[in-house]
């Protein structure tokens, strides 16, 4: 009978699921502004034996859908019983930690006892006493305490469960919800109605008025707005869906503000594709005949100024939707006249809106307008699909027996579709959006690591001179080489920096063992060096030789003959490695640290 | 003008084109009608499929194009851009998101790198082009140039486009890569100040946190290389984020000149006639060498110098002096005397001489200086003969 539905979290599929928008780019947004997890446990309740509802399991689903939009990782019940409530309750409470936003939905039966608020399971038994049926149900109060005690960052409950119910009349007492008392810290608790007034169900929807609106909010990913204001939007909807017989009602200890769907950088200034999102979700709210909310959103994109076609079309759409806004009121109000009159100006402003048209035909026809229903029906021929021109000639071969003109419109043959950019209006074929490529190099940045991650910038060292007193004894060191001195190397380093770091760091000495040739009788000894190669960590290790000092990596041009590589540390050897030197040979000598 | 002109004249042949029949009008109905761009695709897809010759077929691509971008999906855009060039060679629509949406491609192929530059180039030639799009022409053109490792033209678009948008973090990012990129001795400085701008710049057009940061990183690790630490890399990133070219004159000492400065600091007080000599054989080896010797040294007297005698010629009594002044055993100086000398020296003499340049040779290094006998001292006395020993002994 119960159902249980688990997501654990950011799934790709979930979110192409849940959302027409590019929701992914919003997903690190989310992450940014909270360190901690989302959980939601969902409960829907329409199974009772007495008084079953029909909402209750669909308002479940509904926000299950919507809250894993918006990045929560769900558990969600359905039809379920006292066990399985305890049992969710239960490990939900022990996933929550102190960084975490805790959220809770329950759809189905509630009752007020003593001024308590209890949930009610599907398999709520028939029990003699108010006591009985107290331990019989989840007591809110009892959630209240388990939450209290987790410290979770907040904490958001939504009971829509405030509809009439067979425990109420079964103990006579009071009806929807009591007061919330004593709820935790950091907690919102929104209940559907208002607390000690009763909920209606959505006779017509899927969903109930309350749980409608709030999951269709919580869906938008464009409506990036604080958790109040969301409810704020919700309250109005539903007052103004059930003509004010019920307002959902909220209260908050919330000391941060949460929003279920964040702009990318926390700003909404700064996304450029914002108004593209509020486009792509006004253009949705229309498909539902939703005038008003297409209206706000097409409002926020003109506030916006995006420009181009973006703006154009905003701009377009306004007056169409107003159009279908007043219409839709006049029908309604009875006011025929002005409702075709409406039906008509919105068809002018999107000529292909067919079920402005018909709706038009309808309210003409209301009044008997036959020219005017005619003049809609034409146009239906004109411009709509193959079905919307049949509909139109069933209804013109009705009218042919009182209107001859309707009569010479049938008999006219099938006019020839409107050109293809008369079908795009608004849109320019052949011209650029400039400003839809503008706002996509706003939003979008090439990465240049694979570019910048081998970049280099190492400086040749230049052929620098060991500093001496006396020219003509200088020896020379060639770029990144150390040349032995013509003359033996002194027994001593003359150099206060070469006895600095012979007594402390760690370095590499070249100490001659052997004879080396006497190259001062020599014009051309070029055959007589060999090079040794030093490699270690650059710039770090110094290497001395005859007095004088360089850094690795270097390369010593040393007079052929034998010697002894010395590493030493701390002022001492701690290594050391033979190395004879042959002439115009090159060996590499690899320094390492001990 | 031009655009203007390809405007109407699509507008000509849009208006020109037919539906084949009803059910493709219905399908395009269909697509318009569609909000989401996943749906509007798979009708597309079926609107292509059922009528793969429709004559609206640039209609479609452009139509494509909007859902791609839409889904965000560049690639896709990028390629029906191609799509749609191919076509029509001549298409403002392809042209445009071909250009923009190339930099984003990871691997652009040779044909794509040679369709972007067109396409870039088209845009240009539009003399009145709108606002952003002849920065966006020459932001590809650099980057195209940049693939193809031609860095000189890269760096010459990164520059207009900076020209055309000082605030172009992006730009200044690219433009630092580039000159580092190339190694060479005189773009390390600029290659410096870019990427210090890109990490630096917050107004308008700056770069994203992420990539600021990223290229902050980068920044130190070269600055550091070429510096040697990361002293006065602050004060590059305020001046930098301040103007988007160095000014005239601006410089960061590298770590080779700054051992170059200290090693003539030191030699200056230590030896100066050597640091002179060091400086003036730097002058040398430079890259104007030969015309800071034509201009300044040729025919003008050399400072007195200190070297060491490598070889002396002709045996016996030489007027041609070869000199070690750095180095003892490598040739720097010949000095050719107007007088032979009375005798020979050992190879490893110390000698003090002054004397007339008279020639040069950059590789291998050679100064050629004039010069007679008396301006050289140092020079040994001829060994005194012994007196002979007389026949028979001693008495």
């Amino acid at each position: 009978m119960m159902r249980i539905v688990r997501s654990t979290g950011w799934s790709k599929s979930v979110w192409l699921n849940c959302c027409l928008l590019a929701l992914a780019t919003l997903a690190p947004a989310l992450q940014a502004q909270e360190n901690g997890k989302r959980l939601a446990l969902i409960i829907g309740n329409d199974a009772y034996p007495i008084s079953p509802l029909k909402n209750a399991v669909n308002d479940a689903r509904a926000m299950d859908k919507a809250l894993r939009s918006a990045g929560f990782q769900t558990v969600t019940l359905e039809n379920a019983r006292k066990a399985d409530m305890d049992r969710a309750i239960g490990e939900f409470l022990d996933k929550l930690g102190p960084d975490d936003t805790a959220l809770f939905f329950f759809a189905g039966h509630g009752v007020q006892i003593e001024n308590e608020n209890f949930l009610v399971p599907v398999d709520f038994p028939s029990v003699a006493t108010i006591s009985a049926a107290k331990f019989a149900c989840m007591s809110v109060a009892r959630i209240f305490d388990e939450l209290k005690r987790k410290r979770a960052k907040r904490n958001i409950l939504i009971l829509d469960a405030c509809r009439s119910n067979p425990v109420a009349a079964k103990y006579s007492l009071e009806a929807g919800l009591a007061n919330p008392q004593d709820a935790p810290g950091e907690s919102f608790v929104a209940f559907s109605t208002g607390p000690g007034q009763t909920a209606a169900d959505n006779p017509n929807g899927r969903d109930s008025w309350f749980t409608e609106a709030l999951a269709d909010y919580i869906s938008q990913s464009a409506l990036t707005v604080e958790l109040n204001e969301v409810f704020t939007r919700v309250k109005k909807r539903v007052s103004e869906a059930t003509e004010g017989r019920q307002t959902p009602w909220t209260t908050s200890s919330l000391t941060s503000r949460f929003y279920f769907h964040l702009p990318p950088t926390g700003d909404s200034d700064s996304d450029s594709t914002l108004a593209e999102k509020w486009m792509a979700d006004a253009r949705v709210r229309e498909q539902r005949e939703e005038w008003s909310e297409a209206i706000d959103l097409v409002n926020q994109v003109l506030q916006r100024k995006p420009g181009g076609a973006l703006e154009t079309l905003a701009r377009n759409k306004l007056p169409y939707l107003t159009a279908r806004k007043d219409a839709l009121a006049r029908f309604e109000a009875g006011d025929y006249a002005a409702a075709a009159s409406s039906y008509e100006q919105a068809l002018k402003l999107d000529p292909f809106a067919m079920d402005a048209a018909l709706q038009g035909v309808n309210t003409y026809l209301l009044q008997d307008h036959l020219p005017e229903a005619i003049v809609l029906l034409k146009s239906m021929r004109l411009r709509g699909t193959s079905e919307a021109l049949q509909t139109a000639d069933q209804m013109l071969k009705q009218l042919a027996a009182v209107s001859p003109e309707a009569a010479n419109e049938v008999q006219s043959g099938v006019p020839q579709p409107p050109p293809i950019e008369e079908v795009f209006s608004g849109t320019h074929f052949g011209v650029p959006d400039w400003d839809a490529g503008k706002r996509h190099l706003q939003a979008t940045q090439v990465d240049i690591t694979r570019w910048t991650k081998e970049l280099k910038m190492e400086v040749p060292m230049p052929a620098l001179l060991a500093v001496a007193a006396a020219p003509a004894q200088a020896p020379a060191v060639a770029e990144n080489t150390l040349q032995a001195p013509a003359e033996a190397p002194p027994d001593h380093a003359d150099d206060a920096q070469v006895a600095a770091v012979s007594n402390a760091i760690f370095h590499v000495e070249v100490v001659p063992t052997g004879d080396t040739r006497n190259l001062r009788l020599r014009a051309d000894a070029a055959e007589e060096f060999g090079y040794v190669q030093f490699d270690g960590p650059a710039g770090e290790t110094p290497v001395l030789f005859a007095g004088k000092q360089v850094v690795l990596p270097t390369k010593l041009k040393l007079p052929a003959g034998k010697y002894e590589i010395r590493t030493v540390d701390e002022g001492k050897v701690v290594n050391r490695q033979d190395l004879e030197v042959a002439p115009l040979s090159t060996q590499t000598y690899k320094v390492k640290r001990p | 003008m031009k655009y203007l002109a390809l405007t109407l004249l699509l507008a000509i042949c849009a208006t020109a084109a037919n539906w084949t029949d009803r059910k493709e009008y219905d399908l395009v109905l269909a697509i318009r009608a569609e909000t989401s761009p996943q749906a509007r695709l798979a009708l597309l897809d079926q609107w292509k499929a059922a009528y793969p010759k429709s004559e609206f077929g640039q209609v479609r691509r452009e139509l494509y194009l909007s859902v791609y971008q839409a889904l965000g999906d560049s690639p896709q855009t990028l390629s029906v851009a191609g799509e749609m060039l191919a076509a029509q060679p001549d298409s403002a629509v392809g042209a445009y998101w071909f250009t923009l949406l190339l930099p984003e491609e990871k691997a652009a192929s040779p044909e794509q790198l040679a369709l972007g530059e067109k396409a870039s180039r088209q845009l240009l030639a539009d003399p009145k082009p709108a606002a952003g799009v002849e920065r966006m022409a020459h932001r590809t053109l650099g980057w195209i140039h940049w693939q193809r490792n031609e860095y000189t033209q890269a760096e010459a678009e990164f520059e207009k486009c900076l020209q055309l948008d000082p605030a172009a973090a992006e730009i200044s990012a690219w433009l630092g890569t580039v000159l580092a990129t190339e190694q060479q001795p005189d773009k390390r400085v600029p290659a410096l100040w870019q990427l210090a701008r890109a990490s630096a710049y917050q107004d308008s057009g700056a770069l994203p946190d992420g990539l600021r940061r990223q290229s902050g990183e980068v920044l130190e690790r070269l600055y550091t290389a070429y510096h040697g630490d990361t002293g006065g890399l602050d004060q590059l990133r305020s001046a930098a984020a301040a103007a988007p070219f160095p000014p005239a004159g601006f410089d960061v000492e590298s770590v080779a000149a700054a051992a170059l400065r200290k090693q003539d600091e030191e030699l200056s007080r230590t030896n100066p006639q050597l640091a002179a000599w060091v400086r003036l054989r730097q002058k040398l080896e430079a890259p104007d060498g030969d015309k800071y010797f034509a201009e300044t040294l040729h025919n003008n007297p050399l400072p007195k110098l200190k070297g060491t005698l490598i070889k002396a010629d002709p045996p016996g009594k030489p007027n041609e002096l070869t000199i070690g002044v750095i180095d003892p055993a490598q040739a720097e100086i010949v000095l050719k005397l107007a007088t032979e000398l009375p005798n020979d020296a050992d190879a490893g003499a110390v000698l003090e001489f002054e004397g007339t340049v008279d020639s040069f040779v950059k590789s291998p290094f050679g100064l050629t200086v004039t010069t007679d006998p008396s301006k050289i001292s140092g020079w040994p006395a001829a060994p005194v003969a012994s007196p002979p020993v007389p026949k028979g002994g001693h008495k």
